[in-house]
């Protein structure tokens, strides 16, 4: 049994609390999408932490965890700024049609 | 000995890191502090990289930093001149 | 170096603070890159290598370009447009006492945390000769729970498709006004940097079996070479996909189901493979999927269904 002592776990906090502060306070789709990947990386550097600590060397399976967590939040936001994209350049009417397809 | 040689080189390294940093932050304009950034990031990467590589004392060693000094200096010049570009051509646009 | 911690601690505190609050929104992506480049050097110091080469590659270097050229399309088709102010006063210093106590609760949690031996991981590390991969994090992956890498792909194909399908006429393409893309030295970054970006994103696929690497930071950076290519105007985002790149896109995950059905009668279980081959074939699947990966990543970049060569 152990405990954590390290300075990253006051950054783990600080990112989680700043991005739900982000998200709260913001109206911009851009803006709130930065705010949830950087509380998305609090939760990273969480798992991280928790995983160089454990007693016997860092554990690979959070580790594989936050790998996967990585790529599926790039592509969740990638989707959500192809969402942003659309809604955002057609609110005041269509200016352009898509005549390339 | 080999410490001491080492040690001098990380120390000009973060001297030029520092002056680099203050002439970003101090100079007026755009130009004047790609200069600061782009030569004082150069050289001092190169003097960390040589301290680095003293500590390391093994050949493939030096030669993996050797490369990504080159790299870097080579993007980062890269950058600059079109940072430095951009904003030639926006001043004349707006004349 | 407990100093150099504390340093980099407080720097990724005040970094997501001034991304989040910068009143420019340009400002505040190049914020949340330099943060994420932060990242990856703190987890390089909590001995996750894997994870700073990915959060490197794919949190910093594609993320922060997705989200500059969104930001470009926006400035160019509707500068004025979405609301960019924060909330009232009331509302901000309610967030910050409500994010004061969360943040707090969760030091408190994380530092009271006991960390106990009986972990999942330990059974990892001791069948690690089984897995026929020296690297704990690409045996895990590939091998011990390959199902969740296999959705994982699916995910990132599904934000592909869906992307493809909202896609919006003024999707990223090189801008008249670019003073960058008539410079000379631009052919000299797609002529050098092109093929050592490549041979660094193999090279990293290929490591992935014995130290850091893997087939998402390869595939990260092998997508970043593409990127480079099309800002240079060597490659074009296309409407008309070929039979050819759609097979490439969804290379990965057939090549994951496909092995794991064929070996089915063999070994009674899906993606259980041989003893004696799992060596060979997690390369393969490594491979493949590095490839899918690549390519997924490029298309969400340019928001088309295929980039094709310029032909001068």
């Amino acid at each position: 049994m152990s405990s954590i002592p390290d300075p990253f776990g006051l950054a783990a906090a600080a990112l989680l609390a700043v991005g739900f502060y982000g998200f709260v306070t913001h109206r911009h789709p851009l803006r709130r999408l930065l705010a949830i990947n950087i509380f998305g990386n609090g939760v990273f550097m969480t798992l991280i932490l928790v995983a160089r600590w454990m007693p016997g060397g860092p554990d690979p399976i959070p580790h594989a965890m936050v790998l996967t967590g990585i790529v599926i939040a790039v592509s969740a936001t990638a989707f959500g700024l192809a969402l942003v994209r659309r809604s955002m350049t057609q609110e005041d009417g269509d200016r352009r049609e898509p005549d390339d397809d | 000995m080999t410490d001491w040689i080492s040690s001098m080189f990380i120390i000009a390294g973060v001297g030029f890191f520092l002056a680099g940093t203050v002439g970003l932050l101090r100079f007026p304009d755009v130009f004047t502090r790609l200069h600061a950034l782009t030569k004082a990031d150069n050289t001092g990467l190169g003097l960390l990289g040589v301290g680095v590589a003293l500590q390391g004392q093994s050949f493939r060693l030096a030669v993996l930093i050797a490369l990504i000094w080159f790299l870097a200096v080579t993007a980062s010049s890269i950058a600059c001149h079109l940072v430095a570009r951009h904003n030639l051509h926006s001043e004349e646009g707006e004349r | 170096m407990t100093l150099f911690d504390s340093v980099l601690a407080l720097l990724i505190a005040i970094l997501a603070w001034r991304s989040v609050t910068a009143p420019d929104l340009y400002r505040g992506i190049v914020l949340f890159i330099t943060l994420g480049l932060m990242l990856a050097l703190s987890w390089a110091r909590l001995d996750a290598p894997d994870l700073a080469l990915a959060e490197a590659a794919i949190g910093a270097g594609l993320l922060g370009i997705l989200l500059l050229s969104t930001w470009r399309v926006l400035q160019r088709a509707a500068p004025r447009q979405g609301s960019d102010e924060p909330a009232s006063y009331a509302v901000r210093w309610l967030a910050v006492v409500g994010s004061t106590v969360f943040g707090g609760t969760v030091a408190v949690a994380l530092y009271g945390l006991q960390v106990g031996s009986d972990r999942a991981g330990a059974e990892a590390l001791a069948s690690l000769d089984l897995a026929g991969i020296d690297q704990p994090v690409t045996a895990v992956l590939l091998n011990f729970r390959s199902y969740d890498t296999l959705l994982e792909m699916g995910v990132l194909l599904m934000a592909l498709i869906g992307a493809l399908l909202i896609r919006s006429p003024l999707a990223y393409e090189p801008w008249h006004g670019d003073t960058a893309v008539e410079s000379p030295l631009m052919s000299v970054l797609a002529k050098v940097f092109t093929p050592i970006v490549v041979l660094v994103g193999i090279f990293l696929v290929w490591a992935g079996a014995y130290g850091p690497g893997g087939a998402f930071q390869g595939g990260a950076v092998l997508a970043g070479a593409g990127v480079l290519l099309l800002l240079c105007r060597r490659l074009y985002g296309d409407a008309d996909a070929t039979l050819l790149l759609r097979g490439l896109l969804v290379l990965g995950v057939t090549a994951f189901i496909v092995i794991g059905l064929l070996l089915m009668p063999w070994q009674g279980a899906f993606l259980a493979y041989p003893p004696g081959l799992v060596y060979v074939l997690l390369v393969v699947i490594e491979f493949s999927l590095a490839v899918s990966i690549a390519l997924s990543l490029l298309l969400l970049f340019t928001g088309t269904h295929a980039v094709r060569a310029v032909r001068s």
